[in-house]
């Protein structure tokens, strides 16, 4: 195997101090026919200098959208209030100029389609080398050994350097992309399910790579995913969000454990353990409500089989239930209770019927 | 071939394999082969470059009895979607045979091809791209009756009520809308709902929770084995994540490069890998509590090598329980 060590090199990679991100208030909304649809409401997060926060929750529920909007990256329709503030300086308030200058040197991202990004007709390394020489100062032969480099960093032979995309399978070129994202040394990493078009055994890899990269460099990631698992092997921090919102944050092996929001329990029921024989897999019936004019109350209310008349009216702040752990539920003292009901397939039966939301009346 | 032959298509000795007392499998593959020539084509053979042969299936033995859901696990490139596809005849076997019910399909054409696929159907693993857009749900589950001739159409109305109830989908609900007003977990549904329309034996579910949100893919899950159970069909459960098997299969086959390298009852096969590329799946699971992962990779690590158990008189098997095989020949080459 290669070796593991950060590069000793100043020249290459591993030599920016890893960076600060603050969120505050994110709010994202587009005008549609029948009023806004929100699809981030007000949240806020931070993210210190060598962490990894995970944002979890179903496709829908506004997890990457808030990945795009601190990259800047969403539609011109999008309505975005709020703070995206990277090392003090808010993202949201910059020119393109400005913009151009922290992408990729501060700010990269890798999404799941990531591997079909590269281009088939050049070879892969000479792919990375312009992106790196397009960004900094610096001479093609030094670029080509931070290639090298990287290429040694997410397990694939230097050699290979030379290929052309289709000669990689989906698990390489996913891992070649994480290679060109991490070519500039960017601060801050927002990976948008990047392990998810791959099999268990790529997916673990790539894990165990993102693992090593941010032991060696400290960098600061975002990841956004569905899979609570990814989360619980890559993240310090998690935040699970449902219908535009965080309905828990705080240490991901103290949520996963010990979860005060109803919804948390679910996601966990839902998810396969391998290592529990007894566990039974309970998924969480219904489907994310309406983000149009959304119901007043607690947006899980209408899946949560612990709602009470007044989930329905009042919707739940975050409430701190530990340390650096908040939750949105009303009822924090019941939680011994809502987890012992929760593990129970009969307790999930009596919540809402699978009624679709109306996509297609936006 | 021979000695898997015995082993697969005769539930074991003594077992609790649920092809017990039932030695008429609904479908079974014997010495299933398929293989793909890359390259090869006219300027190349011109020019004296003969084709890469790729054994994308490589000499499989299986058989899946009535009401049984039977996994298929392996990485991307290990041939379990071609075996899938093979048996349901949307390749062409390069070798071996398939025997549905008793009678050889293989190589079926015209009528008695049509009559197979009424009776063998897939569901794929993309919702989003498997249903057509313009057409409703109703007429999406309804497309195969038609295809297959069922001429009357309140029968065809009432047999696609009928599938999306047993689908869980309210019909009221469902029946004029189109498929970008569902959700994935609900396109699965309807997608399973039109593969069972024509009231199939035997089902390909090829990676069928692979792109849904994990909070759906239980119910999904649960559906396949309530589906199995009611309606007696037969299941291929084809998937990457060997966590989902212990679900809802009965048995299980471990795929690499194209062959079975170890299969038997699920649980067994799960609590105890043998095949370096089976702990290898199991070791990459994620799980969402450190300590029960450190625990199984301590387990993984501590168990013993398989080739040392003895191989009996020159079989490609080793049986290491009652329903548990691993092939002695293969803790080789498990690096991709």
């Amino acid at each position: 195997m290669q070796s593991r060590e950060a590069p000793s090199s100043p020249t290459l990679i591993g030599r920016k101090p890893p960076v600060h991100l603050q969120v505050e208030d994110l709010r994202v909304q587009y005008r549609v026919a029948k009023g806004y649809l929100i699809a981030v409401d007000r949240i806020s997060f931070e993210v210190s200098p060598g962490q990894t926060i995970g944002l979890v929750g179903e496709s829908g529920c506004g997890k990457s959208t808030v990945g795009k909007a601190i990259l800047r990256l969403l539609p011109e329709d999008a309505i975005v209030r709020g703070k995206v503030l990277l090392d003090g300086d808010d993202v949201l308030k910059m020119s393109d100029r400005e913009l151009r200058s922290i992408r990729w040197t501060k700010l990269a991202l890798v999404t799941q389609s990531a591997m079909n990004s590269l281009d088939p007709v050049y070879r892969i390394g000479d792919q990375i080398v312009e992106s790196i020489v397009a960004h900094e100062d610096i001479a093609k032969a030094q670029a080509w050994a931070r290639a090298e480099e990287l290429f040694e960093l997410v397990g694939i032979s230097t050699e290979r350097l030379r290929d052309y995309p289709h000669q990689f399978s989906g698990g390489m070129r996913q891992r070649a992309v994480i290679a060109m994202a991490l070519s500039l040394n960017a601060g801050l990493l927002v990976a948008d399910e990047p392990t998810t078009a791959l099999d268990s055994i790529m997916q673990d890899q790539v894990l165990s790579r993102i693992r090593e990269l941010q032991d060696a460099f400290h960098r600061s990631m975002i990841l956004v995913t569905h899979d609570i698992g990814v989360v619980a092997e890559t993240c310090q921090t998690v935040a699970v969000m449902y219908a535009g919102s965080i309905i828990e944050i705080g240490p991901t092996a103290v949520v996963l454990a010990e979860p005060f929001h109803p919804y948390t329990m679910g996601l966990r029921n839902a998810f396969p353990r391998i290592d529990d024989e007894r566990h039974e897999l309970i998924s969480i019936p219904g489907t994310l409500p309406n983000l149009i004019n959304p119901p007043q109350g607690c947006r899980f209310a209408g899946r949560c089989p612990f709602k009470t008349e007044h989930c329905e009216h009042v919707a739940p702040p975050l409430i701190q239930v530990g340390e650096g752990h908040r939750s949105a539920c009303h009822y924090p003292e019941r939680v011994v209770e809502f987890r012992a009901r929760a593990q129970e397939r009969q307790t999930w039966n009596g919540t809402q019927a699978d009624i679709p939301t109306p996509v297609g009346a936006l | 071939m021979t000695a898997a032959d015995a082993t697969m298509h005769q539930p074991a000795a003594g077992g609790t394999a649920p092809t017990e007392g039932n030695p008429d499998p609904v479908i079974a593959a014997s010495g299933l082969t398929k293989h793909f020539t890359i390259g090869g084509g006219l300027i190349a053979s011109m020019l004296g470059k003969p084709g890469r042969v790729v054994k994308a299936v490589d000499g499989v033995d299986l058989a899946i009895s009535q009401g049984e859901v039977f996994g298929l696990v392996g990485g991307s490139g290990s041939g379990k979607s071609t075996l899938g596809m093979t048996l349901v005849r949307l390749h062409r076997a390069s070798a071996g045979t398939i025997r549905f019910r008793g009678r050889d399909v293989t190589n079926s054409r015209g009528a008695e091809l049509k009559k197979y696929r009424r009776e063998a159907q897939i569901i794929f693993q993309d919702p989003y791209g498997s249903l057509n857009p313009r057409l409703t749900i109703a007429q999406v589950v309804e497309e195969p009756l038609r295809i297959h001739g069922v001429r009357d159409k309140a029968e065809r109305a009432l047999r696609v009520v009928e599938a999306l109830e047993r689908v869980l989908i309210a019909p009221a609900e469902y029946l004029h809308r189109y498929p970008h007003e569902l959700s994935g977990g609900q396109r699965q549904r309807i997608a399973i709902a039109r593969a069972i329309v024509l009231e199939p034996k035997f089902i390909v579910a090829d990676e069928p929770v692979s792109m849904l949100d994990v909070s759906v893919q239980a119910g999904i899950l649960e559906l396949l084995e309530k589906l199995s159970r009611e309606m007696g069909l037969a299941i291929l459960y084809v998937s990457h994540d060997i966590a989902t098997v212990r679900y809802i299969c009965d048995r299980v086959a471990v795929m690499l490069h194209g062959r079975i390298v170890e299969y038997g009852d699920a649980r067994e096969v799960t609590s105890y890998p043998a095949h370096a590329y089976t702990r290898r799946l199991m070791a990459a699971v994620p799980s969402v509590d450190p300590a029960e992962k450190r625990k199984r990779l301590e387990m993984l690590n501590s168990l013993s090598s398989p080739a040392g158990a003895t191989a009996g008189g020159g079989s490609e098997w080793i049986a290491l329980g009652a329903d548990h095989f691993v092939r002695h020949d293969a803790p080789h080459d498990v690096d991709r």
